[in-house]
């Protein structure tokens, strides 16, 4: 597709940079929001479930070493028990004695749920002989809830480790754990199995049996229950202090981004302020584009200096071409208008010096300014459009004596041959050409020239007025476009304006006090 | 330079900042004092091997035993209930396998608390075990660690052998064979042989198993009431109480020997031509001779007319035995629960068991130090006659008596009736065994 009639491109509508920015950041904000909080939960899951072990094995490992100093308590106290290694088997009194010792440190403490002492004698059938109290229940018949002496057999793990025990007096920690963590007859308890040896001065530590104590996890199961509820709490306060922290320093965050995007459009908009004025009707002569861009703040912002610069570089360049196109159509103008008149020399023979009249406006000048009096010119632009009148048409003539006006005589004679050039290539019959001077009541010169022709819209006028257009061919006379430039470079300005039957009246206007544009 | 900054401090938040904290001090360090340690304590802080400055007191915590409690093994209950009280204890021989057998103990080398290496082999061999190692097979492991060898031996009256051109008896034969020889000869020679009346049983052991005798195999178990056990014992026995009369005190003869110091006053008044004693009285008889009393009392003049042996053996077995008194520093196994407490033990082990100590005792008690260095280190010739003579020997094998002291006693008893003519030494055995077998097992 053609550059000049890509309209979807044209018609796109861009938005401020503060706005895009501002846009992305709030992308930004909840993109960093919902992965700080993922992140988050993930590292809090990680964290608890580390703590939660370490403390649950320190809860653990304390209630058990606590378990050990209880049993061994025990196992001192009993060991006092020399009785039970020196007396014969059947003694009535010792058996009274040990069940009484078993149901008082059983009964009146809260950790103690039962002990067995189990002897490392056997019987016939293999049964130990056991001192137990484990009251399970207060349920249980009352026969059962007092210390018993029993034979017992130990069947599974427990009876492993009490066989290894009183093989090699030493407590096999891996049975140790197979029994705890099997289910048990005397319900949930820590067991603890420990050799029991009774001193005996003659003899040393004899060996007599096992001590099995029960000890109560109640705590630890309450303990390991209070740390469950506190660590969902506890999560749930994290991801919502996590989740507010972060809200707040992102949001925080977010007015600050806005601020300085705000600031970074600021300093962008003078350059829209200028296109603006670019586009404007009147448009803006390049040494005033120059001066607007001087004025542009950069806050010492190396990529807001660079831009200046290739603005400035941007506006001397067009400034060039503008002058270099002037002259050029100048020249161009000229040529059209002595191709069109030279033929007719021959049939204007009466009058010798009448071509040398208004050979004057082709005359090379030096584009100096200052006084012009622009009168004779004036008159001789009145003879040559007489000249190139086609059939059918008219000249009216209606030049009134102007004062000098100040400005480059150069430049005037060449806003004088445009017009008549535009006028000639453009004008068609049948009807009457005005070619017009005077001064008006303000001081301001007027050089009316209107004559028929094709009528023109609004559009056409936009274009002779604008003809280089990016969605646009390459525009045709560049008359009406290069009469405005002259004009303004003389602070005055060009009219056009339509005709009711067709045709068109251009009015170069220029100020009558002497404004310099700064010419250099 | 913003970004290194940046860099540096993520590094040190994420590496944390400071100091690394000193590591937690470990609770408890401690073991036993009893009268054992007490003089090697002392030796110590005597010759300034035990700094103040180095926070021995501080860092290691003394366990004083009252004497009177030492009777009732205190320390099996602490350790049969797997109390981490005390760290180290020092331990007679025989108790070190007791415990180690119950795995209460730690090993030593393996652990890295004490290296074997520079030990003396037979010591290494008389403080190791059979343990079970990660991988569930039994291995040798070194259990204790003693200060010095102590252990029974054969002293003889080296003047009288030389000048009768006779060697060392290596066997029970040689040994009746050179006092029917010399006795006659030598009028002073009450006896050819004297030993222990009482405690005769630590005696009794490296004669039992130099007849081919053992109460416990490999793996622990108690095979004295095998047939063949008994046999020996009765042999070793019967070869004791056959001297009776003739080379060795009889039944009647042996009061005058239960006394205490009683053998090694006879010996150092030329009663006898041989005697079995612990090895430390080498030292003590040098102490004798030196005391005032003893001047131009003592038939012997000076420790050259001392000579020192293996206990002879049964002929035909070139393994000569000698039953091991030492004490050694064990560590207790439920100590070990913080990563710190083995670098302690070893630096405690190391302490009381450096080479300095050992050789301080050498050259001061005439004790043979257990370590290779120290040995090389000795001055001392008893020391080194003793060491060189006997436990240099690979024929010569340290073991402790069996831990049992039911199985010590009843023997003790019943070898006492055969020494003192109550029974036979076939009716002695017999009888020891079937009491034994009613108290089986034993503890």
């Amino acid at each position: 597709m053609s550059p000049w009639t890509d309209q979807s491109q044209a018609s796109k509508v861009g938005r401020p940079l503060a706005s895009v920015l501002q846009r992305r950041d709030n992308f930004v904000f909840l993109g960093t929001l919902v992965c700080s909080l993922v992140i988050f939960l993930i590292f809090l899951q990680v964290a608890f479930a580390t703590i939660w072990d370490r403390i649950s094995l320190a809860v653990r490992q304390e209630i058990e070493k606590e378990a050990d100093t209880v049993a061994r308590l025990l196992v001192f106290e009993f060991s006092h028990l020399s009785v039970l290694e020196t007396s014969s088997g059947a003694d009535a009194a010792l058996d009274q004695l040990v069940k009484r010792l078993l149901w008082e440190k059983v009964t009146f403490n809260e950790t103690i749920r039962g002990i067995e002492l189990i002897s490392r004698q056997t019987d016939a059938n293999g049964q130990y002989l056991s001192y137990v109290f484990f009251p399970l229940s207060y349920e249980e018949p009352e026969a059962q809830r007092a210390p018993q002496k029993t034979w017992r057999t130990f069947p599974g793990p427990e009876g492993e480790l009490i066989r290894l025990l009183i093989r090699e007096q030493r407590v096999d920690r891996t049975l140790l754990e197979a029994v705890n963590q099997g289910r048990k007859l005397e319900s949930e308890l820590l067991l603890r199995y420990f050799p029991l040896y009774i001193p005996l001065p003659e003899r040393g530590a004899v060996f007599w049996g096992v001590v099995k104590v029960g000890i109560s996890i109640d705590a630890m199961r309450r303990f390991l229950l209070l740390l469950e509820e506190e660590k969902v709490s506890l999560r749930h306060n994290l991801l919502w202090a996590m989740a507010a922290v972060t809200s707040f320093a992102l949001i925080l965050g977010l007015l600050g981004f806005r601020w300085q995007s705000r600031k970074a459009g600021s300093l962008l908009r003078g350059y829209t302020t200028l296109a603006a004025a670019l586009e404007s009707r009147t448009g803006m002569d390049p040494v005033t584009l120059q001066l607007h861009l001087q004025q542009q703040d950069t806050q010492n912002i190396l990529e807001l200096q660079q831009l200046q610069r290739f603005g400035r570089q941007l506006g001397a360049t067009l400034q060039a071409l503008t002058e270099r196109l002037v002259s050029t159509e100048g020249q161009a103008s000229r040529g059209r208008l002595l191709s069109a008149i030279l033929p007719r020399l021959p049939a204007l023979g009466e009058g010798r010096a009448a071509p040398a009249a208004w050979a004057d406006l082709f005359a090379t000048r030096p584009e100096t300014w200052g006084e012009a009096a622009l009168d004779s010119h004036l008159q001789q632009a009145g003879q040559l459009l007489q000249s190139l009148l086609p059939d059918g048409i008219t000249l009216r003539l209606a030049l009134q004596p102007l004062p000098p006006v100040s400005g480059c005589e150069a430049n005037l004679i060449l806003a004088l041959l445009l017009m008549v050039d535009f006028a000639v290539t453009e004008m068609a019959p049948p009807g009457e050409v005005l070619y017009q001077a005077e001064t008006q009541p303000n001081g301001a010169l007027t050089v009316t020239l209107s004559f028929p022709g094709r009528p023109y819209d609004q559009t056409d006028l936009a274009s002779l007025r604008q003809p280089f257009q990016v969605d646009k061919p390459p525009p045709g006379p560049l008359g009406p476009f290069l009469l405005t430039a002259l004009a303004r470079q003389h602070s005055g300005s060009l009219t056009l304006t339509p005709q009711a039957g067709g045709g068109l009246t251009m009015v170069l206007m220029l100020p009558g006090k002497p404004v310099y544009a700064g010419q250099g | 330079m913003t970004r290194r900054l940046l860099l540096w401090i993520c590094l040190l938040v994420l590496g944390g900042c400071g100091d690394v904290p000193e590591s937690s001090p470990i609770g408890t360090f401690s073991f036993v004092v009893d009268a054992q340690t007490r003089v090697i304590l002392e030796q110590l802080r005597a010759e300034g091997l035990t700094p103040q400055a180095a926070g021995f007191s501080r860092n290691f915590i003394g366990i004083y035993v009252p004497d009177v409690f030492l009777p009732y093994e205190p320390f099996v209950l602490g350790l049969a209930t797997e109390s981490p009280i005390p760290t180290v204890l020092f331990l007679d021989a025989p108790w070190v396998r007791r415990y180690a057998a119950s795995n209460w103990l730690s090993p030593l080398a393996s652990t890295g608390i004490y290296a074997a290496a520079g030990l003396v082999p037979a010591v290494v061999q008389a403080f190791s075990l059979p343990q079970k190692s990660p991988a569930g097979e039994l291995v040798n492991e070194l259990m204790g660690v003693p200060n010095a060898i102590k252990g029974n031996i054969l002293f003889y009256r080296q003047d009288l052998l030389a000048a009768h051109q006779k060697t060392p008896p290596g066997n029970w034969d040689e040994l009746k064979a050179i006092c029917r020889d010399l006795l006659p000869r030598e009028r002073s020679l009450k006896y050819g042989l004297i030993f222990h009346v009482s405690n005769f049983l630590n005696d009794f052991y490296p004669i039992f198993w130099g007849f081919g005798g053992r109460t416990h195999d490999d793996r622990g178990n108690f095979i004295l009431l095998q047939p063949e056990m008994l046999a020996r014992a009765e042999a070793a026995l019967s070869e004791i109480c056959a001297m009776q009369g003739t080379i060795a005190p009889g039944p009647a003869a042996l009061p005058r020997l239960a006394a205490p110091q009683s053998l090694r006053q006879a010996f150092l008044r030329g009663e006898a031509l041989f005697m079995i004693n612990w090895n430390t009285r080498l030292h003590d008889l040098r102490l004798m001779l030196a005391a005032p009393q003893w001047q131009g009392q003592a038939a012997i003049k000076n420790l050259d007319q001392i000579g020192v042996a293996a206990i002879p053996s049964q002929s035909g077995r070139p393994r000569k035995y000698s039953n091991i008194g030492s004490f050694g520093w064990a560590v207790n196994r439920f100590a070990i629960t913080l990563p710190g407490v083995k670098g302690m033990a070893s630096h405690f082990l190391n302490l009381v068991n450096s080479d300095q100590v050992q050789v301080l005792r050498a050259e001061t008690a005439g004790e043979v130090p257990a370590s290779e260095t120290a040995l090389a280190q000795v001055k001392n010739p008893d020391v080194l006659r003793v060491y060189e003579n006997i436990f240099a020997s690979p024929a010569v094998i340290l073991q402790p008596r069996p831990y049992s002291r039911k199985l010590n006693e009843i023997l003790e008893k019943h070898l006492q009736d055969a020494l003192f003519g109550r029974r036979t030494p076939a009716q002695a055995i017999q009888a020891a065994a079937e009491e034994l077998k009613r108290h089986v097992p034993l503890d």
